[in-house]
Parts: structure tokens; sequence; C-alpha cells
């Protein structure tokens, strides 16, 4: 139940993200050789990437055009500098001619350059500043001391420093004065690290694209890879409700979006596209390129592209709520979603790669009840529709949980080994997992929620890895338990760590590309739309999880977004008697800082 | 590891800074902010920080680097000002009556697709973009100029670059639409003379 991570970050799309990178890179500095061989390997097989490489030099040389057209200072800079200067030493004064400090200079803030204070007034107000900021601004944080730079030239250059965010731009959408949809963007390129609004101005929005007026269940709806296509189901009472459609993002400058079928990676096998099949009247506009790809039922969780874009997962029920959720897929490029399980009890929780990672709930057998022909035969048909014999006694039901992961291409099964796994969701670099350990319970067995167990942090095992000859299973917190059998096994491995304490009904988990930072979302009631979120830290060479608590549980509604060194989530509206906004924390190393965007109705991240 | 702050030291050490790097500080401040008088005032309070700031460059071999982070942070906190203050934005004008000739050979140096495409992608990237290209930084160096981890450097200039081709994509897009609207004019002339 987790959207899809970027592209980039996986596997295939990853590797030609790592691609650009490099090339890139490789104009500026020398690539480590590992680097270097591995781009050349991926260069004679990507011509994709091969022309991008050619395109960065060919905007390369017409940057370095610019030299042909010096810009020549004013002839009279030195003379006004050397004024500057003089009138900065007059100020320091003569004890200061030679003043053989044992510590560096109180660094300098802003621009003005007379407000200079004694060391000892400067550090008092220094800690009236740190004692203001988290007594009043508990949600701008600063872990540990600054940052140095990686590559440190010196102790104090002076400015405010910012937290640079490397991430894509956040997609999100909200509602317009008009109660339409809109896409925007917002591109956040710095936080600050303290808590002071001047440091970077609130972030703006690109120019919004109008999506009309969508009847869209916003948990699924969910955008490609490419951003050219929204996928969603309809609801609300009209005649599109129970189906699911991908429709292309409008454009500014023509309405030629080509129909569904063109997303990427698909050219080449690219079948006639199906008319969108929807005989019945319906009173919104149908946007130009609609698909419907399943008719009929309701999302169960969220819907979720591939990395490279090729497919779309989701898990359904029927929408009269007569059976469980199965496992669908949809191939761009065919007409409708396909169910790939049948046993009315499988829900998808994310991708891994270009391989789908699902859950499927098992019950105990129900006894024979006249009159109920579902009783039987499909595994959970009965009582995850409700009818089961879960609460004929009154007591809630119970179910134990296993997971597997699907090859959308062959649809090859691999079950993980480890029972009661629910929804694990495994970092891209397939080192780390976090799930659900533990049963399920429902009262009405249709709806599900976390029943005893725990939200865990664990080592993921591919089930190819080769223990390292001699080593111990004791060293780390997470010790691989794939050292202690013969078959490498799939799924989680070793002692995992708990994820936290207390009430959990539903959560949310993703980690950001490098997998070391993990953002958790939890709620206590599954009808509450409003849980907590944080920021788990993991150490990478250990996998323990780390003290840090950069964010240790801010209110934020389901849908988040992570990525290179930031995370970002919508507030719930009545925070401090505010609407809802988007809230971003940036990090670089131990250094974390957040920054507010101005409020918004609706909001909903998508990417 | 820090050396203690000397006047004088501090004050030969700036000269020479000064002597070999001011045309390369004033050429990255014109480009970040569109202004040859902003960007001289700039370059000034640039070397003059440096100058109260001399006893925290560790090694004087990465002296260059450093003025940039300098320099860097000289500017974004300008470009912040003017978003905080919600100045209108930069369009060409001076801050004088008349603008000078100049500022107007500024402006016409400024004016070129490329100038504009660099102008219109966000200001940590065009940073970066012009560390990288114009001012030959190495990896190393531009994550330290701009103050955030190499990778992180890596990152956003790869990033730059992305946006500065879907800019130059736009700015190309744009003349094409504004020679076919001359053209379409001309066309109408043309019949109207008829």
């Amino acid at each position: 139940m987790t959207l899809p991570f970027r592209r980039r970050h996986h596997d295939d799309e990853g590797s030609h993200d790592r691609a650009r990178s490099l090339s890139s890179s490789q104009l500026i500095e020398t690539l480590d050789p590992d680097e270097a061989t591995w781009l050349s390997r991926h260069l004679e097989s990507c011509t994709e990437c091969r022309r991008e490489q050619e395109a960065f030099a060919a905007d390369r040389e017409l940057l370095r055009s610019l030299r042909d057209k010096p810009l020549e200072p004013p002839r009279d800079l030195w003379a006004r500098t050397a004024a500057a200067l003089d009138r900065e030493a007059a100020k320091r004064g003569p004890a200061d001619r030679r003043a053989d400090r044992r510590s560096p200079a109180p660094r300098q803030h802003g621009t003005g350059f007379s407000q200079r204070l004694p060391v000892g007034a400067a550090a008092g107000v220094l800690i009236l500043l740190i004692i203001v900021g988290t007594a009043f601004l508990p949600d701008v944080l600063t872990r540990g001391t600054p940052t140095t730079p990686p590559v440190a030239l010196g102790t104090g250059a002076p400015g405010p420093t910012p937290i640079a965010v490397a991430a894509e731009p956040i997609v999100r959408v909200s509602t317009a004065a008009d109660g339409s949809l809109e896409l925007s963007v917002t591109d956040i390129d710095d936080v600050c690290p303290q808590a002071r609004p001047e440091c970077v101005p609130p972030p703006g929005n690109g120019p919004a694209q109008p999506l009309g007026q969508l009847s869209a269940k916003a948990s699924t709806m969910t955008i490609s890879p490419d951003d050219h296509h929204l996928v969603f189901e309809s609801t609300g009472n009209t005649a599109s409700e129970g189906k699911i459609f991908v429709v292309p993002v409008p454009t500014k400058a023509t309405d030629q979006t080509p129909p569904p079928t063109a997303t990427p990676g698909t050219s080449s096998q690219r079948p006639a596209t199906p008319e969108p099949a929807s005989p019945e009247p319906t009173p919104i506009a149908t946007p130009i390129g609609q698909l419907e790809i399943a008719s009929g039922v309701t999302v169960v969780g969220e819907v979720a592209y591939s990395p490279d874009g090729k497919y779309i997962a989701f898990s359904a029920a029927p929408i009269d709520g007569s059976a469980g959720p199965d496992l669908y897929l949809w191939s761009a490029g065919t007409g409708t979603a396909v169910a790939v399980t049948t046993d009315h009890a499988t829900y998808f929780s994310a991708w891994l790669g270009n391989q789908i990672v699902a859950s499927r709930l098992a019950l105990p057998a129900a006894p024979e009840q006249p009159g109920n022909p579902n009783a039987s035969g499909q595994p959970g048909a009965s009582q995850v529709n409700g009818q089961g014999n879960g609460q004929a006694n009154g007591k809630p039901l119970e179910a134990h949980p296993t997971s597997f992961l699907l090859d959308p291409a062959t649809l090859a099964r691999t079950e993980l080994a480890q029972p009661d796994v629910w929804l694990p969701v495994v970092d891209a670099s397939a080192r780390f997992v976090a799930y659900w350990s533990g049963t399920l319970t429902s009262k009405d067995g249709v709806t599900w929620e976390l029943g005893a167990g725990r939200l865990l942090l664990a080592k993921w095992s591919t089930g190819t890895a080769t223990p390292e000859p001699g080593a111990s299973g004791t060293t780390g917190p997470l010790p691989a338990a794939s050292e202690a059998t013969a078959t490498p096994i799939v799924g989680p491995v070793g002692d995992a760590q708990p994820l936290g304490n207390g009430k959990v009904a539903d959560f949310r988990a993703m980690f950001d590309p490098a997998g070391t930072h993990l953002a958790l979302w939890t709620a206590e009631d599954l009808k509450e739309p409003v849980g907590r979120l944080r920021l788990v830290v993991i150490d990478p060479a250990t996998g323990a999880i780390t003290s840090q608590e950069p964010l240790p549980g801010t209110p934020a509604l389901r849908r988040f977004s992570i990525d290179v060194n930031r995370l970002a989530w919508v507030s719930p509206p009545g925070q401090d008697g505010q609407q809802s906004s988007l809230r971003v924390l940036g990090w670089d190393g131990d250094s974390f800082g957040e920054i507010h965007t101005e409020p918004a109705q609706d909001l909903l991240i998508l990417r | 590891m820090t050396r203690s702050w000397d006047q004088d030291e501090a004050r030969v050490f700036v000269e020479g800074l000064f002597a070999k790097h001011h045309g390369e500080i004033y050429a990255y401040l014109v480009r970040m902010l569109r202004d040859g008088e902003l960007a001289a005032d700039l370059t000034q309070d640039a070397f003059v920080k440096a100058y109260k700031n001399y006893d925290t460059l560790e090694k004087d071999e990465n002296a260059r680097a450093w003025l940039y982070q300098i320099a860097h942070r000289v500017a974004l906190d300008e470009l912040r000002r003017r978003k905080i203050v919600r100045m209108i934005p930069w369009t060409g004008e001076t801050r004088g009556a008349s603008p000078s000739a100049e500022h107007l050979a500024m402006n016409l140096r400024l004016s070129g697709p490329l100038e504009r495409a660099l102008a219109q992608i966000p200001e940590r990237q065009r940073a970066a973009l012009l560390f990288a290209e114009l001012n030959d930084l190495s990896g190393l160096e531009l994550a330290a100029a701009m103050g955030v981890s190499h990778v992180a450097a890596r990152a956003i200039l790869t990033r730059a670059r992305e946006s500065l081709r879907r800019a130059l994509a736009a700015e190309k897009e744009s003349e094409r639409a504004a020679e076919a609207e001359r053209d379409a004019m001309f066309a109408r002339e043309a019949r109207g003379g008829r």
C-alpha cells in the first residue's frame, strides 16, 4: 500500500539515472575506476544514455562559449573594496591588529558588517536563540553539530547555511477555487537549519496544470514515472463509480497527448489501444485519451506504477463487497487490468525493482454454513468479504499473513520464507525491509487492521547472497540469518529491530534511495486520516537504527514522499488553526532542517 | 585546524586573492544576479567577508573554492532577500534613474538565449553550472563551494544540466514562435500594401 519509489531508484531506471549522473560528473572530474567501467558498459547498451551524454557535452560547449563574452568588472572595484577593507580594519581597532586568538573568529551572519558583538555577548545571543528555537519551534530541527562540508575549506565561512535539497521537485494535486483539481510542482532547493524564517523563502509552485473536475478517490491517485499519466478510481454518484482510469496529464501547449499506451518502454510493443469502454452516460467530461482499465471494483490500498512505467499494480475488490481483494496488473499497451490472483485475499504492498511485493491473508478454515456457497474452496473469500464465521461468536476475526514476490512478466511467484510478514517494503538496494510482523484482525471480515505484532526493520535477503566465510551472526544488530542456513531464503532475515511501540492500526513505509532513511507513517485508527510520520535513520554499515530522531512523530496525512535527501508530507488541517500545508524536512549528513509552504486546500502528494 | 587572525596577514592575503580572482567572482555574481552594479557591490562584500574570516581558511590551496563559497552565499542571501521582500522580478532596469551605456552593454551581454535559459533555472542549479563550466571547479571543489556533500553536488549538477536543456528547448521554441509571428505580420502587411 505504498507508492512506488521513483523510477530512477530502481534497478532499471535507477541505472539510467546513475548513468546520467556519472555522464554529468565525468565532464568535471575523473570518475573512480569502478564508476568509469560501469558507465562505459552501460553506455554500450543504452542508446538513450549515450544521447544524453552527448547532449550534456554539447550544452557544456555552449556554456563554455560564454567565456568569449567576458564580463568586465568596474574599473573602480578595487578602490571601493580597498576602502571597505580599510573601514573594516578601523572597526576592528588596534587591539585586533595582531590578535593571536585561540579560537576562530565568531561567525558573522547576515550581510551587515557593523553588527559586531563581543564574543561573550555573541555567545549569549546564540544560546538564547537556541533556547527560543527549542521552546517555540519544535518542528524546526537541528540535530548534533552543524555538519562541516565533506570537503572542509574552513570552519567559519560567513552567512546562513541552508541545507541544500538535491531531490527532484514534489508533484502534488490540490483543489482550485472552482473545485477542480490542479497538478503542480514544488521545487525546493533548500531548507533552513534553524528557526529563521528569513533564511529561505517559502517555495513557490510551478504553473498549475488544470485537471478538470475529476471525481477521483484521492487515495488511489498516482502518476506515471514520466509524469504523463494519472491513474485514479472514480468515485461519487456517477456512472463511472467503481472504474479505474488512466488519463493523460493535459499539457499546456496541446491536447494531443498520446493515449496511455505511450507509457515509456512500450513503444516498440504497443498493440492497438482499445477505446474506452463506457457504454453508460457519465456526468463528467471525459478527458481526451482516457482509458478505463478496470470496472466494478474498488481499490484496496494504493495504486502504483512499476519503476520502469511498464505496469500498474493494485489490489481491488468487487464494488458490491461480495469478495475480498485480488491483485491486479495492468500492462501499458493492453486494454484492461487483469486479476493475477483469485483468492480474494491478496493485497498489493510495493514494487521492489520491477517485481511486485504483495501479501495474502490466510484465515483458519471456516466451518461449512448452510446457504453460504463461498464458505469453502476459496481460502479467505467468505471470511474476507464479511460473510464468514469470525463474528458469529462475537469475537473478532484473526488472520495470519504471508507475503510473496511476483514477476509481472512471467507471473513467477517467490514466497517469502518467514510467516506473518505483512506488507513488506524493501529499500531500493534490497538491504533492508520494513514490515508488520504479526496478525491482522477484523470485526466485520471486510476491513482489516493490524492485530497482535510489531512493526519491524530487518535485513533483507534476496535469496542469492552467499554468506561470507567466517562471518559472525552476532556482530551487528541485524545479523543475517542466511548465515545459519544452507539454503538462501528470500525475505526478512536476522534479528529484527522494533520500529516503535504502541497501538498501530495502519502503516505506510518508504525508504530513501540510499536506504539509510525510512519514513514511517502510522495511524492508531483506520477511520482516522491523520497519523504520525517519523523519519528513522539507519546506520548503513550495521543496519542499526540510530538514536537520531529528526522527525519524532509529526501529525501528517497518509501520503508522503521521500527522495534523495528530503521527506515531504502534508500537515493535516486544524494544526495550529491552519489549513493543510506541504512540509519538507531536508538533511545533509547529521543536519536537518524544515520548511513549510503556504497553506492550501486538499493537498495530495503524488510524488 | 585554523590560523590566527592577523590584520596585516589578512590584508595581504585578501589583496592577493582579489588580484587573482576578482574578475571571475564578479562574472559569477553578474550571471547569478543579472545586475552589474549589484554584482560589483557584492563582489566587494565577498572580499570583505573573506578578510574578516581569513582565520577560518584551513589551507591556502583551498582559497579559491573557499572564496567561491563566500561569494555563493552572498549571492544566495541577496536572491533570498529579494524574494522575501517580494521585489519585482529583474527586468533589465538598473537602480538609477536612467540606464547608463555600461548597463545597456551589460544587458546586451545577458540577453542571449543561453543567458535567458540560465536565468530560468533554479538559482542553486545555475550556480552549479557556472562553477563547473565557467570556473572549472572540480566535483569536490563544487561541493565545497556550494556547502554540500560531494554526492549532493553531483545530483545538483545533473539536475542543472537537465534543467538547462529544458530551458534551452523552451527558448528555441519561443524564438520559433516569435519568428512565425513576425513572418505572419510581414505577410499581413504585404497583403495590406497590395
